[in-house]
């Protein structure tokens, strides 16, 4: 299968030379095209940070990145613009939709801003739309949504250009649990019809347990990783809390 | 001590936010000052009495015009602080959260006023001083003073007067803000960061509707304004058509956004390229909650724009004229009711001939029984003006003065102007007042014929022609008829006197002499004693036109400056408040652009395009209004002419581009800086 994903060595250091914080301490690992991966981690074990650098919105210390064949710490300036708007689709915990717009609005945004011709946009959000269950509220603004439809267009926003890869950013910190299900149900549709390649950082075991791949990252360091395999989502969830157990009280909050 | 600290440290945050907003307040005093210390500038200078006497006019216009400029500046103020109020609700929380108590958050906000008012009075006062030095070169040179003598000087009474105005102006500031502070609640504090999250998108199909009454309220208070100008009279005639046009000028900014959405929204291509969609409805957004403020804006920008250029033309036009309207040195004239003429009286008063060259004295007449009237030169034509009757009353009590043609004839000559002759049964007249010119053409145009000693005559001419008698600054000949010298007179009786000359070298005195002497009061008392058994004579000196004049065009410049750089300056200002608030309220949202992968340069260019809309559309419309405001100046003020007219709407237009532009670039420049990425 091809590689989406390759991170070789990525270090990122805070501060100055008298006090470094190891945000991230070399961390190395591939992702597949078509694959649905777990960041887990406590607070501060750096998975934000690692999640910044692959997209781009922060860089590395050292190490390189590569999304495709394209070592994305080399790109400056317009073509990281470019990058950022032509191969990867954005999921952030608050949700980051435009208040001005309707909920259309903001996922033709994503579109227009690649110069998509205008014929074909209406076409294309109504079929993802369809898909992610956010046909009703098209016209809505996005305070007259619940947060689950907030994130549901987001979603439909990050993935209707066809990115490479789509960055989750713990989607459902701010959902209800019914609406976290909702969404990580389209979540898993999304990877599975449109074979979209997602990342995605949780501190939640429950979420986690949609991804196909669960990375663990403590200190800035790769801890542990498991494979759901053929497990079911709930034998792979008990194996997530083991981990979780065994990585000590910080992630208790999981529970 | 830990107060004023706080107060110190959000100052320099919000002065480094907003420096427009202080730079605007501190320009707003220094020009209070500078017109406030007129009085002090031209007592420092060498001018002629007659000069002084036209100063003093101006001070006192200025100081009541002052108190309106304070009003406005207040409400700038005012509007400003409680724009910054609410930005800090947050701030507020979290002081009240800490454990502080009203009472010590109130004081924060004192002290930041104080500190606000004793910096913007300082560097206004320590402006307008060193502006006021340069305003005196233009005043010496509005009133031909000498420059010589001049010092360094500071006027205590307007310092006074700024400080007492803008003190005020703070108080009112420290009074609301306590105020404020004492009603919040803890809790809508805390919450004030999260954006409340209102619709302010418009129904699109109202919005057109109302956008296209308001534009048809408009049309017609404009056609009534302009194409049928004539028929407004009275005042609440004009009060109607202002009224309609405040009105629909608010509709229009409430209904613009939806409108822009609604076509916008139409054109799919244009609305989804790049950041169309977005800036169109940011801009939507921003409109809508400035609709008030947006029509104010709009109107202050209207009167400013009109002010100025009004001012202008009629400064460029008196300047013209002058020279045209004051042939000659001198022209007295008289009523005639005791029978004597200028020339008796001089010899009753024994007023010295020598000083007089080239004098000419003339005689009109009018129907003894003042019952020829304006309407019956016009005739019949009267009636198919559709003019209101008030007019055509007053037209009927407006009683026709007769001179002699070769009487006439010998003032041209004086005058270097055309000479006319007539056959025996023609008349003609001349005037030079735009509007009566009009009208009486009318009749000129049917051939009106006219009764005189019961012999009829026709006109020479199918329209007025150019002249006067009376010198003056501008054009208000009404209409004088011109009859045949063997006209029979019978049943008429002398109306005016007139005596016309140049100064002539004597002796004892030169021509400067002469005109001080003759403008003097010692003349003036000469030939109007107070037990005169004649009317008073007036006395119409070139060099009284003159300073006149340049008093008038002198005031007229003054306060279409002051008004109207206040004016703009605070509209200005409020606009860019708004603008750099909104900078700040989005930066997440251009975060946000810039997460999904939006170059630089198309956010820059979206911002752009937000402020120069924003800052574009009331200027816009006021231009519109002032297309048509101007139009109506003109007609109100056309005894000056409409020569300048060009000149100065270019002018106008170059003050507030200039003005109004480099507002703008601060205000998109230091928006782009406060949503810059800060990482």
């Amino acid at each position: 299968m091809d590689t989406v994903l390759k991170l070789n060595n990525v270090e990122k250091y805070y501060g100055n030379n008298s006090n470094i914080t190891k945000a991230i301490d070399r961390i190395s690992f591939e992702v597949d095209k078509g694959e649905f991966v777990g960041i887990m981690g406590a607070s501060g074990s750096g998975k934000t940070t690692l999640l910044n650098c692959i997209s781009t919105i922060d860089r590395v210390t050292s190490g390189h990145i590569y999304v495709g064949e394209e070592d994305i710490t080399k790109l400056k300036g317009n073509k990281l613009n470019k990058f950022r708007r032509e191969e990867l689709g954005f999921i952030f915990q608050d949700f980051n939709l435009l208040d001005t717009l309707t909920a259309y609005e903001n996922i033709a945004l994503a579109l227009s801003i690649q110069n998509a011709p205008a014929e074909e946009i209406p076409d294309r959000i109504y079929t993802i739309a369809e898909q992610l269950g956010v046909k009703e509220v098209l016209n809505k603004y996005t305070y007259q949504m619940s947060g689950g439809q907030k994130q549901r267009v987001a979603a439909a926003r990050a993935i209707i250009t066809n990115p490479k890869l789509v960055l989750a950013d713990e989607p459902t910190g701010a959902l209800d649990s019914k609406s976290a299900r909702f969404l990580l149900e389209s979540l898993s549709e999304m990877n599975e019809s449109y074979l979209a390649t997602i990342l995605m950082v949780t501190h939640d075991a429950f979420t986690a347990s949609y991804a196909s791949r669960v990375i663990f990252i403590k200190d800035g360091q790769i801890f542990h990783e498991i494979r759901k395999g053929e497990d079911t989502r709930k034998q792979f969830f008990n194996k997530i809390i083991d981990v979780v157990t065994m990585l000590g009280g910080d992630l208790n909050d999981a529970l | 001590m830990m107060l004023f600290k706080l107060s110190i440290k959000n100052l320099r945050k919000s002065m480094r936010d907003y420096a427009v907003y202080f730079a605007t307040v501190i320009i707003g005093v220094a020009i209070f000052y500078i017109f406030n210390s007129i009085e002090k500038q031209t007592v420092m200078l060498n001018v002629s009495k007659s000069s002084y006497d036209i100063i003093d006019l101006i001070n006192r216009t200025m100081s009541s015009i002052s108190v309106f400029v304070a009003m406005i500046l207040g409400f700038l103020i005012v509007y400003a602080s409680n724009f910054l109020m609410k930005r800090r609700k947050k701030e507020f929380g979290i002081y009240m959260l800490l454990g502080m108590e009203k009472g010590k958050i109130a004081r924060i906000l004192i002290i930041e006023t104080l500190i606000i008012g004793i910096i913007s009075l300082g560097v206004g006062i320590t402006v307008g001083i060193a502006g006021s030095q340069v305003m005196s070169i233009f005043v010496a040179n509005m009133f031909e003073a000498d420059m010589s003598s001049f010092t360094f000087f500071v006027s205590n009474s307007a310092i006074a007067k700024t400080v007492i105005y803008f003190v005020i102006m703070y108080g009112v500031v420290i009074l609301l803000n306590t105020f404020v502070v004492g009603k919040a609640k803890l809790i809508d504090l805390i919450h004030s960061g999260k954006k409340s999250e209102k619709n302010t998108a418009k129904n699109p199909i109202l919005c057109t509707v109302v956008f296209i009454v308001a534009v048809c309220v408009l049309g017609s208070a404009y056609y009534m304004v302009t194409v049928r100008a004539d028929q407004i009279l009275s005042t609440t005639d004009i009060l109607r058509e202002i009224v309609k046009g405040i009105i629909s000028t608010f509709l229009i900014f409430w209904s613009m956004s939806g409108l822009l959405l609604f076509f916008a929204q139409k054109a799919k291509r244009f609305y989804h390229r790049k950041l169309n969609c977005f800036t169109i409805r940011e801009l939507g957004s921003r409109i809508n909650t400035t609709v008030f403020s947006g029509g104010i804006i709009c109107l202050m920008l209207f009167v400013t724009i009109s002010v100025l250029s009004s001012a202008l033309s009629i400064r460029k036009a008196i300047n013209d004229n002058l020279k045209e309207m004051t042939p000659a040195d001198v022209e007295f004239s008289i009523e005639m009711n005791s029978g004597n003429t200028i020339l008796d009286i001089f010899e009753k008063t024994g007023v010295d001939m020598s000083i007089f060259q080239d004098s000419v004295d003339i005689i009109s007449f009018s129907a003894a029984d003042n019952g020829f009237t304006m309407s019956d030169t016009i005739g019949d034509a009267l009636y198919d003006m559709e003019f209101s009757k008030d007019y055509v009353e007053y037209l009927k009590t407006v009683s026709e003065e007769f001179i002699k043609i070769s009487d006439y004839n010998r003032v041209a000559r004086i005058y270097g102007q055309k000479e006319y002759s007539l056959n025996e049964d023609e008349y003609m007249i001349v005037a030079n007042y735009d509007t009566i010119v009009s009208v009486r053409n009318e009749g000129l145009k049917r051939g009106n014929i006219i009764e005189i000693g019961d012999k009829k005559y026709h006109p020479k001419y199918r329209e007025c022609q150019d002249g006067f008698i009376d010198m003056a600054s501008n054009n208000t000949n009404f209409g004088l008829i011109l009859i045949p010298d063997n006209a029979n007179l019978e049943g008429y009786k002398k109306e005016m006197s007139y005596y016309i000359a140049n100064y002539k070298e004597t002796s004892e005195m030169d021509t400067d002499n002469i005109a001080e002497y003759i403008d003097g009061d010692e003349f003036h008392n000469k030939i109007n004693p107070a037990d005169k058994a004649w009317a008073s004579i007036k006395i119409n000196s070139k060099t009284q036109i003159y300073n006149n004049s340049i008093g008038l065009t002198a005031m007229i410049i003054f306060i279409g400056i002051y008004v109207g750089i206040v004016f703009m300056i605070s509209s200005s200002a409020i606009l860019a408040l708004k603008e750099l608030s909104e900078a700040s309220d989005n930066k997440e949202k251009y975060n946000i652009l810039r997460r999904i992968g939006v170059d630089e340069r198309q956010i820059h260019h979206s911002l752009f395009t937000q402020s120069a809309v924003f800052f574009g559309l009331p200027l816009a419309l006021a231009c519109i209004h002032s297309i048509f405001g101007i139009k109506v100046c003109n007609y109100m003020f056309e005894t000056f002419g409409s020569s300048g007219l060009i000149y100065s709407i270019f002018a106008t237009a170059g003050i507030i581009i200039a003005v109004y532009g480099v507002y703008f670039l601060i205000t998109y420049s230091c928006s782009k800086r406060m949503i810059q990425d800060k990482k």
